[in-house]
Parts: C-alpha cells; structure tokens; sequence
C-alpha cells in the first residue's frame, strides 16, 4: 500500500523524461494509427469542394510562431485543396507575423501545383482594424486593402480585377489560435459568405457552438483537424507526423492521472 | 545565409528556452529578452510599413500634394492618435481621456452589433424538438437534442440565484447543472493539453529530424 501510496509523488523530472520518450520514439520507430475524419472537418472539406471557381476565398492567417504546430499543418492542408481545385484565394493577416508564415506556405503549395502568384493567388499582407475593418473589408475591398504584401496596388494584380466585395468572395477561412467571432457577426450575419474556422484545439470548446447554429460551415481542430483533412485530400503532412506522438503523449497522461488517482486512494487508506 | 546555418540557429535558440525545464538560467535570461527584442521591433516594422504607411501617411501625402482640401481629416487622424500617450503624463493625462471615450463609445456600438449577430442564431438553434420524426437515426438525433436541452436547463438553473431550491427533487436539477460544468471544464482542460503538447511536439520533430537528421525527414 505504501509503494502505491508513492505513486502520487513521482518527481516532475521523471514525468518529463517520460514525455519526452514517447513523443521521441515515433520520430525514430515508424508508427501509423488509423485516422477517423470528424464531422466538422468534413464539413469543412465538403464545403471547399462545393465552391464555385468564379469568385476569390480571403485566407485569412492570423497565427505566429507560438502556436506553429498546430496551425501550420491546417495552412497547408487548405491551401493545398483550394490550388488543388483551382480556386484562387487571398491571404491577409490581422497579427504582424501571420502573412509571412501563409506566404511562405503558399509559395511552397504553388510550386507544388504549379501556381503563380497574383494570378491563382497573393498576400494582401497585415490588415488591422478588427471588426471595422471586417465591416470596411465587406463593403470595399480595393479601398481597404489598397496594397498587397508586396507593396503591388491592388488594381495591378490580374486575380483582383472585378473583385470589388464581399460578393465576389465565396468563402472566409479564419486560422487563428482562437479564430476572430467578428466574421461571423459581420460578414456570415449579414451577407451570408460561409465561413471556415481552424483553431488551437485549446479553444475548440468555446468555437462548437457555431457548428451546431450554422454559423461555421466548417471547423478545424488543432494537430487532429490538420491530419483529418490531409487523410481527405490523400497525403501525409505535417499532421500525420505530428499526430502520432501526441496521440502517446495523451495516452500517457492518461495513465499517469490514473496513477495519480490511486496514489491518491492508497494514501488516503493508510491515513 | 545557407538553410542548415538557419537550422542551427533556430535550435540553438529552441534548446536555450527549453533549458528553463531544468532550471532558471541566465541563457534562458537571455535569449528570452532577444525574443522580446525581436518581436518588438518586427511588430513596430510591420505597423510603420503594412499599416501607418500605406493607410496613413501616404494617404496625407497624396492628398497634400493633389490639394485635396480634406487633407486635415488624416491629421486629425494622427493627434487622436497621439492623445493617448498622454497617459504617460499626471498632468496632461486627461486629454488621453477623449481619446479613450471615442474609442470606448465605437467599441461599445460595435460590440452589441456583434454580441446580437453572434448569440441570437445560437439562442434560436437551442431550441430544438425533444422527439425528432421522419428522419434516419430518430433515437440518436432524439436523444442528442434532449440532452441539449436538459443541459441548458441544468446549467441555467445552476445559476439562477433569485430563489432557494427548497425540495429535494428540484435540488437535483442544479446539481445535474454543476456536474456538466465540471464535465465541460474537463473537456476545455483535456483540449489544453492538447495544444500545449502540440507545441512541444513541433519543436522536437524540428530538432530530430531537421537538426539531428534522425528519422524520415
């Protein structure tokens, strides 16, 4: 009873080296686990396949370094399937660093897919404002954005003529560690464009809501999300790589709160 | 710079913030507040030429040199702008006051348009039939929805404070509220680990594979 009671009292260090082995050994050993595609995701695929072609979809990549695990995965898998499928989109960002980590993974899609910039798509850069310039942005967009990334003015990029509103956009995707409300309340409420969020799964919760109103036409969840929706387009990314450790890191926290619990309850019977 | 002096830099600076784990140690310190630095001056860089740039300056500029005579409302831009660095001053700290009620009073309007778009789809989507008919899986879409509404009643009931639950029956109700709260709380917690782990993950696939080269690539 006594050694159980201990069990509650494992030194932290040890906790870490434990971590660290299982999140290790899938890098090493080659692992595969089944991936079973979520409802939300799919919603999301569907959704991206049902669109129209004629019209732009504003990426929008508000994600830093901080949260690049789990945001970089779902980038890529979304612009993937909008090049794969010839829908031409821009990016924008509503933080300082976010464009530069979607330009660096567009460029990297395009050659893939053999798409070029300012025609198949481009990088209106870093937009701040928030929900006044989500109002401005539905109203006009060339006056809004004026410039892309590059410093290019709006009207001298081939994909951008004609697009004068929200619309001539099909679609909003928001990645974001805890996506913006402010383009469902002021773009979906009022106009209608379908929207797409892909978030840190630390705020999933908080975002589940708007799948069950209708107000989100799809929903990413973190490191899983990403790996659902490489499995639906048939390739193994980031995801797929990062997916597996942290299904063993999980599985590990598991049965060390279990082990703690009956740390607990040994203690507590020999008091 | 080549890509692999870039990889060395990137997890020489991963391995100096990892080795809080430890302990806190002065290269920690240190690569902590070139961090801090960096970020400052990226975000300030970014501001000046993505944003105050093109949308501000540029624009006065311009309209300065066609003789637009509305050039005065980007300057009226810039020292609404200004007023709130007043706040650094005790004796001129009021004028950072105007500043902060246009802004509260236009963040106030906004926000209740927002609340009012957000919530009332939502409020309208709770409101579901207890029985579902004519439809492919009746008992789970039924039961799905009653638990729905049972947990809004619960959860509510949990929180209306305006009188006691007296009978032991209608106790229960609240309690049943309390329980989903902690459910709900577990959910938001096993979520938290999960991005906190995908976090750390990255950083390890990155120096394993991209730094140490061990495993596929």
């Amino acid at each position: 009873m006594r050694l159980l009671a201990k069990l509650q009292e494992i030194p932290y260090r040890v906790v870490y080296l434990l971590v660290l082995t299982v999140i290790i050994l899938p890098f090493v050993i080659e692992l595969k686990l089944p991936v079973f595609v979520s409802n939300e995701t799919l919603m999301a695929y569907n959704t991206i396949e049902q669109l129209p072609d004629t019209q732009i979809v504003i990426f929008v990549s508000s994600w830093d370094a901080g949260i690049k695990g789990e945001l970089w995965p779902q980038t890529e898998a979304l612009m993937r399937h909008l090049m794969q499928r010839g829908i031409k989109f821009a990016i924008m960002s509503q933080i300082a660093q976010g464009a530069s980590f979607a330009e660096e993974i567009a460029e990297r899609v395009a050659k893939l897919y053999n798409k070029k910039y300012g025609v198949d798509w481009c990088n209106w850069g870093f937009l701040t404002g928030d929900a006044a310039m989500i109002q401005a942005l539905a109203k006009n967009i060339p006056k809004t954005v004026q410039k892309d990334f590059r410093g290019t003015p709006l009207t001298d990029i081939p994909m951008m003529q004609g697009i004068e509103d929200i619309s001539d956009v099909s679609l909003i995707i928001d990645i974001d560690y805890g996506p913006r409300p402010e383009w469902i309340s002021f773009v979906h409420g009022p106009y209608g464009t379908p929207i797409i969020f892909g978030c840190a799964s630390i705020v999933s919760s908080t975002l589940f809501p708007y799948i069950d109103s209708g107000q989100l036409a799809g929903l990413l969840v973190g490191v899983r999300g990403a790996t659902e929706y490489e499995s639906l387009l048939g390739y193994r990314g980031m995801g797929h790589k990062l997916i597996i450790p942290q299904s063993l890191a999980h599985l590990l926290i598991v049965i060390l709160v279990l082990l703690g619990n009956i740390g607990y309850l040994a203690a507590r019977k020999l008091q | 710079m080549n890509l692999e002096l870039f990889i060395w830099v990137e997890a020489i600076c991963t391995l100096a913030i990892f080795s809080f784990l430890f302990r806190e140690n002065p290269v920690y310190r240190l690569f902590e507040h070139i961090f801090l630095g960096l970020t400052i001056g990226f975000v300030l860089m970014k501001t000046w030429l993505e944003v105050l740039k093109p949308k501000w300056w540029d624009r006065l500029i311009y309209c300065i040199e066609v003789g637009d005579p509305h050039f005065w409302i980007w300057i009226i831009a810039f020292i609404l702008g200004m007023m709130w660095y007043f706040q650094l001053s005790r004796r001129w700290y009021w004028i950072s006051r105007i500043a902060i009620g246009i802004s509260l009073g236009v963040g106030a309007g906004m926000e209740f348009k927002n609340q009012f778009m957000l919530i009332m789809p939502q409020i309208t989507a709770s409101f579901k039939p207890i029985l579902v008919r004519n439809t492919q899986g009746m008992l789970q879409f039924s039961f799905n929805n009653f638990f729905m509404v049972f947990t809004i009643v619960a959860v509510l009931s949990y929180f209306f404070f305006s009188f006691e639950f007296k009978y032991k029956g209608m106790q229960l109700l609240p309690r049943a509220g309390r329980l989903l709260l902690m459910i709900s709380f577990g959910a938001f917690f096993g979520n938290t680990v999960m991005t906190r782990f995908a976090v750390f993950i990255d950083r390890i696939q990155f120096l394993i594979q991209q730094w140490l080269h061990i495993g596929g690539g």
